[in-house]
């Protein structure tokens, strides 16, 4: 079992560490319950210790092909200093993760991707290397061993402008920066898991603690695990990895059809892009929708059923919203049942409770856009 | 699934501070025979309870018997590990059930737990303020938060019970 980084800053704050993905990490601080936390992040400014999460470096004068080769990002279209949210396929047009690939000013691909498949993800890229480099690509791959800290909410800028000369009002959503934060040297990516306006720092292991302490001395900052982080997202639409998308769901079920690059859909250069482009063309027969639940918490695997009893999809994730009070889930219906407004019924320890089709996200994304 | 038994609530060192002290037990003052009433977090005795003895089961259920009628809840030890209770099905009273059915199950944010019977009988009440106010379990746990009651049919079945000082042993070991 792996431990964060900041292990010990947490076991000093009182943390509830729980296994998650091969590592022991905070699910709650002592001090804030899971539903305080969330309404903190939501209406002050939370910093979470995301150190678990696979990050990497790409060189070499064709590094984004090499990106491109195991993804449907158009990581040639990315800006200067601007990243995207993709995915890594495979050969049968399954999600093999989700991650966020981001152009630097200094020459390298900054990516992070999900714990739960850090494994599955390192080796993919060091297969695909060898033979990328084999038929004369030029690509350097470099796996950091650093911490990560996501610091999100309302006063996020408010608070981290204090420790930085670096303007954090031009460094717009999904926008990245190296910067020195209360004398620390780290990166700033403008990003997050939980649609408030924050960023995810990127930070070296020595300088980890130190940073992460001088974040919460301020007054309006809390720490956060990864009980507020689930509920944050799944308000937020966000997918789980392992949960709401995997091997077996393609992006175009799952709602990111955005992710996949026009040129890319022209050609076809990535796993799977027969099935999925054809996908996209057709129309996918089953679609990632968000449900409130009526009198019960639906939970991953609750069975879906149609007004007659007939088993249409399952709950992929689920939780009480702590923002709206009801109980909301993601579930993959059948695409003329993925209508907004349609009722349906979820089978929650045996009692079938009904339930609507509603718009995701369920809180609106407060994302600090360029106007 | 997400329903779990309560012992398998995900455990770990952290929680090792917490526990034992929580629990305390009852005390009563020798000297002029009155109950020596104190307030540890989450447990308040009433004298009633004294005269029946608490029982419990190693599922982190606490059980007091009056005449044949088995009032039941969650123990501290087990709230505490499930965090935040947001959600109480209670049982139908009226229902019969067998000494370890689903009875109850009380959600917390992360997971549903599943309560089993710690008797044999008939629901003849099930504590209606959960409904409304589940985070009682949480403040309350083994007093305000009794989930219900059970007329029992089988009086051996409390033979299977552990007593305060075993199920006492019974947490430390699981820390």
């Amino acid at each position: 079992i792996k431990t964060s980084v900041l292990h010990d800053f947490h076991v000093k704050n009182n943390a509830k560490m729980v296994p998650f993905a091969g590592w022991t990490m905070p699910i709650q601080y002592k001090s804030l319950g899971i539903i305080d936390s969330h309404h903190h992040t939501r209406n002050k400014v939370s910093l979470f210790d995301v150190s678990h999460m696979l990050q990497f470096k790409v060189y070499g004068k064709d590094k984004e092909s090499f990106i491109e080769s195991m993804t449907v990002c158009d990581v040639k279209g990315l800006p200067e200093n601007g990243g995207s949210l993709t995915v890594f396929t495979n050969a049968e047009g399954g999600i093999m993760d989700d991650a966020i690939i981001n152009q630097t000013q200094q020459d390298y691909l900054y990516c992070v991707s999900n714990a739960g498949c850090s494994d599955k993800i390192s080796t993919c890229l060091r297969e695909n290397l060898i033979d990328f480099t084999a038929k004369g690509g030029e690509v350097v791959l470099e796996l950091l061993d650093c911490g990560l800290l996501a610091v999100q909410g309302p006063k996020m800028a408010e608070v981290l402008q204090t420790g930085t000369d670096t303007d954090l009002s031009k460094l717009y959503f999904m926008q990245n920066v190296e910067a020195n934060l209360f004398g620390v040297d780290c990166r700033i990516t403008r990003c997050g898991y939980t649609g408030e306006d924050g960023v995810e720092i990127s930070v070296a292991k020595n300088r980890a603690v130190e940073l992460a302490e001088n974040i919460c001395s301020h007054e309006d900052v809390e720490l956060a695990g990864l009980g507020a982080r689930d509920s944050l997202r799944l308000e937020a639409g966000l997918c789980l990895y392992g949960n709401d998308i995997d091997e077996m769901t393609t992006p175009v079920e799952a709602g990111l059809t955005w992710c996949i690059g026009k040129r890319r859909r022209k050609e076809k250069n990535f796993p799977g892009a027969e099935k999925i482009v054809a996908q996209i063309k057709s129309k996918p027969s089953k679609r990632r929708s968000g449900l409130i639940v009526s009198s019960a918490i639906a939970r991953n695997g609750a069975i879906v059923q149609d007004g007659n009893g007939n088993e249409i999809g399952s709950v992929t994730s689920g939780c009480p919203s702590p923002t709206l009070s009801a109980n909301i889930a993601m579930a993959y219906l059948p695409l003329p049942l993925s209508k907004v407004g349609t009722e349906v019924n979820v089978l929650v320890r045996k009692r079938v409770v009904s339930a609507k089709v509603t718009k995701m996200p369920f809180v609106p994304a407060n994302y600090f856009m360029n106007k | 699934m997400a329903s779990a038994r309560l012992v398998n609530v995900v455990a770990s060192k952290a929680f090792k501070s917490i526990q034992y002290s929580r629990l305390g037990f009852l005390s009563i003052s020798q000297s002029n025979g009155s109950l020596k009433s104190f307030k540890p977090h989450c447990r308040r005795v009433h004298t009633t309870h004294l005269l029946s003895e608490r029982l419990f089961t190693k599922d982190h259920e606490w059980i007091s018997i009056e005449n044949g009628i088995a009032t039941f809840g969650i123990t501290d030890y087990a709230q505490e590990k499930l965090g935040e209770v947001v959600f109480c099905e209670l049982p139908e009273v009226g229902v019969e059930c067998d000494k370890d059915d689903v009875v109850a199950v009380v959600e917390s944010v992360k997971a549903a737990s599943d309560i089993f019977a710690p008797v044999s009988g008939e629901v003849t009440s099930a504590n209606e303020i959960l409904s409304t106010s589940p985070g009682i379990i949480n403040t309350s746990p083994e007093d305000e938060a009794w989930i219900a009651k059970i007329k029992m049919t089988n009086d051996s079945d409390k033979d299977g019970l552990l007593n305060e000082s075993d199920y006492k042993k019974l947490i430390v070991s699981l820390e």
